[in-house]
């Protein structure tokens, strides 16, 4: 983007001793030069070849040079070739108007050259500055890490500014200390505002020419002042955004949750209440009393195991059930879970390999979330028995619980995770909390794992529960179990 | 045919133990029960028998239970109770309005 300006006229002049070289070194070569020519034009008219050099001096080492360069020149004219020469002196009044006119030319071209290096070097810095604006607006409005873009945009001023170094930093609390002074010995910080609230503070090193720091308080700091209220204010606005969203997702949660509360917690209650009212009265037959008295079972089980779902939920919506680590065997955690279940024990049928390593988890937790696959596996299975296989690959086990039911369309594969989701037409999870695969989720999630649904309608479905193997503590032995399942190499989601 | 002297009552509602637990319950009182799970059983019922009352469940799985209170009212004058696990006024007003005669949380 920065363009090479189109004279040699940089922002900053060549030192002045050069200057003072190259007039002196040009006054003497057109002294030499006017020699030969005399011969051929008139002296006095020869004068102009030494505003060759007053124009290169004043254009390149300013106006104050230049007319030195041009007071040396009529002095050298004057003394070497206008007569009599040799002397200071002026024989014609002719010949003192023509240096007082070259004099005067010298020194208004002097200017004019001057003036026209200011402009050149003027564009120059306004083009990089233009361009630093737009860099900076680039990398602080794009979004992402502020404190990064900042970083980066800080390099970027002091390379198109030719600064040392250059650090902004915004203001996090109520302001910046030290804010327009000297930062000890070695920095200054700029102060940056948004109308009367401080934003942030750009700090470069002491000791820059005052044209710079005056440039950077003047046309720099305005233009990041702008553009970092403009960061702030987006990054803020993001803030809210994200907040508000996770508020609305939170308030649907409870909306959900109390609907499904109070109906859920409703159901179980009402049939307890319909059942044991004829209990109590004497004219009822035996066998109803024993149908009646295992509904008031069944259905207070329901309900217990509907209020441990509520508080496994909130203890994992509210980041309060961290998982407490031990050695422990997966066969061991899922027939227990499978025992809890209250289904007749032949409806799962393990098929464990035989040489799974421990694994390093909450077995409680685990316990809780093969209870809760297992509980849905059942309901939807059809009636069938429901499959468990693990087996350990590489450096994680995979179970997978298979129901012969009616499998789970595509679109429902992930919802049915999310707390109180019922797929459509789903009868069978009538009976459930719809609390169940998000607890079984959270549980395994929470250490470590991963727990997904591979399904064809039609065909069943099969959860697949991943845990990861960590390494052995001392005196366990740990054998890193060759794959001997029909699951072969396979693995993820992609499996069939 | 003792069985015709019965009354007879329709019950629907989703939740088996609620539909079990009735059918002993009413069974005990006297009645004879067409238990049905879904809307669309309950209608079939409706259309095929002659129903002495109905008890249905408002939140049905293939329906809404104002829907099958408000067709069993075009047919019949019999009472209908409106049972559900929705305590909620708007609802009950709405059961009302189809053509229930109580509603029951």
């Amino acid at each position: 983007m920065r363009r090479p300006p189109p004279l040699p006229l940089g922002p900053t002049a060549p030192p002045v001793a050069l200057g003072v070289g190259v007039a002196v070194t040009g006054i003497a070569l057109t002294t030499l030069l006017v020699y030969p020519l005399k011969h051929v034009a008139p002296v006095v008219a020869l004068g102009v070849l030494y505003l060759l050099v007053v124009l290169l001096v004043s254009s390149l080492w300013g106006a104050w040079l230049g007319a030195g360069t041009a007071l040396a020149s009529a002095l050298a004219f004057n003394y070497f070739h206008i007569p009599p020469t040799g002397r200071l002196t002026i024989a014609e009044s002719a010949n003192w108007a023509a240096l007082g006119v070259f004099f005067v030319v010298a020194i208004v071209a002097s200017s004019l050259a001057q003036a026209a290096r200011s402009r050149a070097s003027e564009v120059a810095e306004r083009r990089t500055e233009a361009d630093l604006a737009a860099e900076m607006a680039r990398l602080l409005l794009r979004g992402g890490d502020l404190r990064a873009a900042l970083a980066t945009a800080a390099q970027r001023l002091s390379a198109a500014l030719d600064l040392p170094s250059a650090a902004i930093e915004p203001v996090d609390g109520d302001g910046v200390e030290n804010v327009g002074a000297e930062v000890g010995r070695r920095r200054i910080a700029i102060a940056l505002h948004d109308g009367e609230r401080p934003i942030g503070t750009l700090v470069v090193p002491a000791g820059l020419p005052a044209t710079t720091l005056a440039r950077l308080r003047e046309r720099v700091a305005p233009a990041l002042e702008a553009l970092l209220a403009a960061a702030l204010e987006r990054e803020a606005l993001l803030g809210d955004r994200v907040e508000t969203a996770a508020l609305r997702r939170s308030d649907v949660l409870k909306t959900a949750l109390l609907r499904s509360v109070s109906h859920d917690l409703r159901s179980p209650l009402t049939a307890i209440l319909t059942a044991a009212e004829p209990l109590a009265g004497e004219r009822i037959e035996d066998a109803d009393r024993r149908e009646l008295g295992a509904i008031v079972g069944e259905e207070a089980r329901r309900l217990a195991r509907l209020v441990d779902n509520l508080l496994d939920l909130s203890r994992l919506e509210t980041h309060g059930a961290p998982p407490r680590p031990e050695w422990c065997s997966l066969e061991e955690v899922v027939r227990a879970a499978a025992e809890g279940v209250g289904v007749p024990v032949d409806t799962f049928q393990l098929r464990m390999a035989p040489d799974l390593p421990p694994l390093r988890a909450d077995a409680a937790q685990l316990e809780r979330a093969f209870a809760n696959l297992l509980d849905n596996a059942a309901r939807h299975g059809a009636g069938h028995p429901v499959l468990i296989r693990a087996s350990a690959v590489r450096s994680r086990i995979l179970v997978r619980i298979v129901d012969r039911g009616p499998g789970i369309a595509p679109t429902e594969q992930e919802r049915i995770f999310e707390p109180f989701h019922r797929a459509p037409g789903d009868r069978a999870a009538s009976r459930g909390s719809g609390l169940g695969l998000a607890i079984a989720r959270g549980f395994v999630e929470v250490n470590g794992g991963r727990v997904w649904v591979e399904s064809l309608p039609g065909q069943g479905a099969s959860f697949v529960v991943e845990l990861p193997i960590e390494a052995a503590a001392d005196g366990l032995v740990v054998a890193a179990a060759p794959d001997r399942s029909a699951e072969g190499g396979r693995s993820g989601r992609g499996e069939a | 045919m003792a069985a015709a002297a019965e009354p007879t009552v329709l019950v629907c509602d989703d939740e088996s133990q609620i539909l079990r637990a009735l059918r002993v319950v009413l069974r005990d009182a006297g009645f004879r029960v067409l238990p049905a799970a879904t809307a669309t059983e309950a209608l079939d019922l409706g259309a095929l028998h002659a129903l002495d009352a109905a008890i249905i469940d408002l939140v049905l799985p293939d329906g809404d239970g104002i829907e099958v209170t408000r067709t069993l009212r075009a047919w019949s004058q019999m009472p209908i109770i409106v049972l559900s696990a929705i305590d909620d006024e708007d609802e009950k007003v709405r059961a009302l309005q189809a053509g229930a005669d109580d509603y029951v949380t």
